[in-house]
């Protein structure tokens, strides 16, 4: 049974996500740290600890500068016209590239349409460099989460086949994570 | 004798922040339909608003199978947000489904 996976919600309140996670079937979900570890949670990073942890996490950012780092996990494509020439230069094999669905909400149907346009394109370039293509809803409450299967709705809609991306996020979070140093709590 | 029925699915959306006029709730969901898929992917669609819970934060309305998913990344786009919590193909199994979930609902998204 593959894992659905939803690797960014902002979210104070934690275990009220978890919660919401739960009802709309995703089965795990990325968030920032706060000083508690929840189970089906992964934790998004700036930087790499220095100390071992005792969660998983993944390091993320969005500034273009960090994009060649060695310990970046995740990078966080916000505008992909800009940033297209160099991900085809700079990019590390097998790292993530994060958009998020929030982006687009107040988005009218022309920007939206382009958007698709551009996470088809960012889907043919991932699988050319070998990187992870990482949708995620980028959710600041529970209200603004994205059920599993309207999810899988906005695959299609991007010619994504849902059980693929399920199982290829599968297996790259199990290769980032096991880099990683943290111990199983 | 041939069934002509349309095949249709049920859903219950969670509008607990009453974003939207319960009723007007369709309207919203066509008009962002539109402004994405086009009048006639909306109009195929043929949404329908079925029922409000009591406490009147979960609308359940109704589309036709095959253009669900076109239904759902619509919903999904919608702002302010609106959330599917449940899909069914028949109307009882839905509000089952709410009944037995319905504790679980309000501690999550309320």
């Amino acid at each position: 049974m593959l894992r659905r996976r939803d690797l960014c919600v902002y979210d104070n309140n934690l275990e009220k996500m978890l919660r919401a996670a739960e009802i709309l079937e995703i089965d795990e979900i990325g968030s920032e740290y706060h000083g508690y570890v929840h189970e089906n949670v992964i934790y998004r990073l700036n930087r790499p600890p220095s100390l071992i942890t005792n969660y998983p996490y993944l390091v993320v950012s969005d500034k273009i500068g960090e994009l060649s780092s060695p310990w970046l996990d995740i990078f966080v494509v916000r505008d992909y016209f800009r940033v297209k020439s160099i991900l085809k230069k700079k990019v590390r094999t097998r790292i993530g590239l994060e958009i998020f669905f929030a982006d687009i909400r107040q988005a009218n149907g022309f920007s939206v349409g382009k958007w698709f346009e551009q996470v088809r394109d960012l889907y043919k370039l991932c699988n050319s460099i070998n990187c992870q293509l990482v949708l995620s809803s980028g959710a600041r409450c529970p209200g603004e989460m994205i059920s599993a299967r309207c999810f899988e709705s906005l695959l299609n809609l991007c010619n994504i086949k849902p059980e693929r991306y399920w199982r290829e996020l599968e297996e790259w979070i199990e290769i980032r994570l096991g880099k990683k140093c943290y111990v199983d709590a | 004798m041939l069934n002509r029925r349309d095949k249709r699915r049920y859903l219950a959306i969670w509008n607990g922040d009453h974003s939207y006029d319960q009723r007007k709730l369709v309207e919203a969901i066509s008009k962002r339909s539109s402004e994405l898929f086009g009048q006639i992917a909306t109009e195929k669609a043929k949404i329908r608003f079925i029922d409000i819970d009591e406490k009147e934060v979960i609308v359940i309305i109704s589309c036709k199978l095959e253009m669900l998913g076109t239904m759902l990344s619509t919903i999904v786009l919608m702002q302010p947000p609106i959330v599917v919590l449940r899909i069914s193909g028949t109307l009882k199994a839905l509000r089952t489904r709410m009944g037995r979930d319905s504790e679980k609902l309000f501690l999550a998204f309320v």
